[in-house]
């Protein structure tokens, strides 16, 4: 992730809104010579390997040289001596030369750095490059990534722009049509709390922290850029974010959606999470009789907690009927997933259970599908014509 | 407790599990995300002293969650009379509120005292990572304690922890119910926009600021009551001069940048004032500040910016610094030379030159701790160091301190010279003061100047200071 102080973004005063920077296709001439620098300059010094590359990007708007220099920096591996270590030597020479001090003449201190650590003549910026050699300017490149390509830095760079304005914003919405489940998943692992409303056929998130509502505040902006890292791993979601760039200052709205291609080349959230899923969702295909599908597309309230049906099936004439799968699990996962169910008040839910279950399952406020082995659609279908007239069966 | 409510702390804040139709305090707002009302961490001390009685709420309180007290083996000096007033007047405040007292004349002691005598876990929030170093340092020292280490890639939550502004406020949200007391040091820090936050997500009931210069440019330090206390205990550097500090003088040496380095700053100087002049004849309102946002889009102005920076790079780093130092040296060959620079690279060129060590911000925390050993008991003579030491390092009686360019604002070098000055023998210290000549490094004197103590040091030039005591 890119530090705050090199983000790069444009705003507009009279619509308040705010973008992140995002590199054209005529950027990616200069990113690929950046990137010759780096693989081609294996054992040269740090500060050596960076200028160079600042070099190699001048073609670039000079604001988007530092944070490029900082991801191929990321990217690169570097080796450097032990600095306890090299610290022991360094304060070992300075004590060598307390005993005369003061080095008037560069002849003298050239005597002492010989005697106590070999260095013989060095020029003063050998002497330098070799007292703090273990100093990151000073570190030298061993390897860079053959694979790292133009476009991925590019991607990498839209992506930690768009996270690194988030580190100014007070709250983020957002809407989303499906994957409801990973959205919540990772907004609880980015340790946010939220709110939710429907949206539309969707859902609207508010996601913030604990004390965004004692006073605004940008103390989750690093939370909301980790969330924002898993977010674009998602289909279809649109994100409205509050940047608040300077105390006191009106707040910039920040629109970003998945049409924007961030993540890029970022491997895409694992689709289901069985194989028992996936199956079923293959044979059914995308829409059946007049029935579409559609994947984590309902959120239900169960108590405390919320529940995110695996399926929702929608009917052109407007029926919608929820489907969560309970597959094979631990003996705790299925108490909590029963209690869970127990609690929901859905009049179009249906649960699929395997055979063993079917009798514990008879108490649930559902209608209820026995499987063994695998979901048959033949089994799912009339349960959900059961629906169309009115109830269930 | 039946029908009593429960209080817990929960990441920041005072989460009060009650119906929404309870009658709570004003300052409580009704949390629809989790079903409970939330209030900042700051209002626990408030809400149980006074506010839960008047309205009549019987809390189940877990909210607290402190470290024991510290197990600690003091070995602290006696403490002067004015450094005694200063507790006693924090106490008399209800253990809230800020002291005012100048670099130099025992802050640390106070804050360590009052660790004391409280028996308190406590946290101690510095402005910068080597000066929660010092406060490591220093609460070994005086207290006998290891203080964890938050912040620095470390995260040790100890019954002392030593943390810096940043961190603290990154942190303050999980281990804001772990102490007694929080301490700031340098507390004219906290006003800061985000900063301040720290102060408003933690509980701890006793609350101690120090700082030498509570003022800000912002007018943000009426903040500071809200968030630590009162002013409690002032003191101006007028009254302590001559008692804890030592007279010193100041001498400016005017350097010339070499020839070629002359010709090639003067060859960018005029290419830059040629640029804005033809900007100015366009646009009456163009400044310094349209610069940067004129070069995103015009290459021209993009190679302005580039010979600005070139020229500042001549300015610090010019070969001739170093045969000025080398003058210094050569004037103080028995006394330790504290030389400050502007930029990291600077302060290793110095190193490199003269075998004398150089802080940096790189530089790691063992290695920083051993050279400042060997610099106090005088085993190394010369130290070099960029801003990190800045504020409130506590230098071991240096005479000879230099300043090779670079400052940034008032306050920073009333803090650099209040550290040098400390009061050993009858002997006055001596700042010398390298600007190269006709730069931007003269304007920066120029704005120190205007700061109270540094008008009052006696101005002398070189050549003048040779006269006087020929050293």
């Amino acid at each position: 992730m890119l530090t705050a102080a090199l983000r790069v973004y444009t705003w507009d005063r009279p619509t308040s809104s705010i973008s992140s920077d995002r590199l054209e296709d005529a950027a990616l001439p200069s990113l690929e010579r950046a990137l010759t620098v780096y693989r081609s300059m294996p054992g040269r010094s740090r500060g050596h390997v960076r200028n160079a590359a600042r070099l190699a990007l001048e073609g670039l708007r000079p604001d988007r040289v530092e944070p490029v220099v900082k991801l191929l920096e990321d990217a690169a591996s570097y080796e450097w001596p032990t600095p306890r270590g090299w610290a022991e030597r360094r304060v070992r020479v300075f004590e060598a030369a307390a005993s005369r001090h003061p080095l008037l003449e560069e002849g003298a201190a050239n005597a002492v750095l010989a005697e106590t650590v070999g260095l013989v003549a060095p020029s003063h910026e050998e002497a330098v490059a070799d007292l703090y050699a273990d100093f990151p300017e000073f570190h030298v490149l061993r390897d860079f990534p053959r694979g790292y390509t133009a476009d991925a830095l590019r991607a990498d760079y839209d992506l930690a722009q768009a996270q690194a304005l988030l580190y100014s914003a007070t709250h983020v919405t957002v809407e989303a049509q499906e994957d409801f489940k990973h959205i919540l998943r990772y907004a609880r692992l980015a340790r946010l709390l939220h709110r939710l409303e429907r949206a539309g056929d969707g859902y609207r998130f508010t996601l913030d922290g604990p004390n965004s509502i004692l006073r605004r505040t940008r103390a989750y902006g690093v939370e909301f850029a980790r969330f924002l890292a898993a977010l674009v791993r998602t289909r279809d979601w649109r994100l409205t974010a509050e940047i608040e760039l300077r105390k006191g200052w009106r707040p910039f709205i920040y629109r970003l959606s998945s049409d924007d291609g961030l993540g890029a080349g970022r491997a895409a959230a694992p689709v289901f999470d069985s194989s028992l899923e996936e199956t079923f969702a293959r044979r059914f295909g995308e829409e059946r009789d007049g029935w579409r599908l559609l994947r984590e597309a309902a959120v239900l309230e169960t108590g405390r907690s919320l529940l995110v049906p695996d399926f929702v099936f929608r009917h052109e004439d407007g029926t919608e009927v929820l489907l969560e799968i309970v597959g094979y699990w631990t003996p705790e996962y299925l108490d909590e997933k029963f209690r869970k169910l127990r609690g929901v008040r859905a009049p179009n839910l249906i649960v699929a259970v395997p055979k063993a279950l079917a009798l514990r399952a008879g108490t649930l406020p559902a209608a209820v599908v026995p499987f063994a082995r695998r979901l048959r659609v033949t089994d799912v279908l009339p349960k959900l014509e059961a629906f169309r007239g009115g109830g269930a069966s | 407790m039946a029908g009593a409510h429960a209080l817990r702390f929960d990441r920041g804040s005072l989460r009060l599990d009650a119906p929404p139709t309870a009658r709570v305090p004003s300052y409580f707002v009704w949390d629809s995300r989790v079903g409970a009302w939330r209030t900042a961490a700051i209002n626990h001390l408030r809400l149980v002293r006074e506010d839960a009685a008047a309205y009549r709420l019987r809390l189940n309180d877990h909210a607290e969650h402190f470290f024991d007290a510290p197990r600690i083996r003091t070995s602290l000096p006696p403490l002067r009379p004015d450094q005694q007033a200063a507790i006693a007047a924090w106490e008399k405040g209800g253990c809230r509120g800020v002291v005012v007292k100048p670099t130099g004349t025992g802050k640390t002691e106070i804050a360590l005292s009052v660790i004391a005598r409280h028996a308190a876990p406590a946290l101690v929030v510095a402005p910068l990572r080597d000066l929660m170093y010092q406060w490591q340092r220093r609460i070994r020292k005086g207290l006998g304690f290891d203080a964890g280490v938050l912040g620095d890639g470390r995260h040790e939550v100890w019954p002392i922890t030593v943390t810096t502004y940043d961190s603290a406020w990154i942190h303050m949200k999980e281990i804001g119910n772990r102490f007694r007391l929080i301490v700031y040091d340098e507390a004219h820090h906290l006003p800061g926009p985000s900063q301040h936050e720290s102060a408003l997500d933690c509980l701890a009931p006793m609350r101690l600021g120090l700082t030498a210069t509570p003022w800000r440019s912002d007018g943000r330090d009426r903040m500071l009551a809200e968030l630590i206390g009162p002013v409690v205990y002032q003191e101006d550097v007028a009254d302590v001069r001559g008692r804890t500090i030592a007279d010193y003088a100041i001498v400016r040496v005017p350097i010339y940048l070499g020839e070629a380095d002359q010709a090639e700053f003067d060859e960018l100087s005029r290419g830059i004032r040629r640029y804005v002049a033809a900007r100015i004849r366009e646009d009456g309102g163009f400044d310094w500040k349209d610069m940067a946002r004129r070069s995103r889009t015009d290459p021209e102005a993009r190679d302005i910016l580039r010979r600005w920076r070139r020229k500042l790079a001549i300015v610090n780093r010019s070969a001739e610094k170093l045969r000025v130092l080398e003058d210094i040296f050569r004037l103080h060959p028995d006394e330790q030379v504290v030389v400050f620079t502007a930029s990291n690279r600077m302060a290793l060129d110095v190193s490199a030159r003269f075998l004398i060590p150089a802080l940096t911000s790189h530089s790691d925390k063992h290695e920083r701790n051993r050279v400042l050993d060997a610099f106090a008991t005088g085993r190394i003579r010369g130290l070099a160091a960029c801003e990190v030491l800045n504020e409130g390092w506590d230098a071991p009686a240096v005479k000879v301190g230099v300043v090779l360019g670079g400052e940034k604002g008032v306050r920073e070098a009333v803090q650099r010279l209040g550290r040098l000055l400390r009061k050993s023998d009858d002997r006055a210290a001596r700042l010398y003061e390298v600007i190269v000549q006709e730069t931007p490094d003269v304007a920066r004197a120029r704005r120190r100047a205007k700061t109270d103590a540094y008008r009052r040091a006696p101005r002398l030039h070189l050549g003048q200071a040779n006269q006087l005591d020929l050293f």
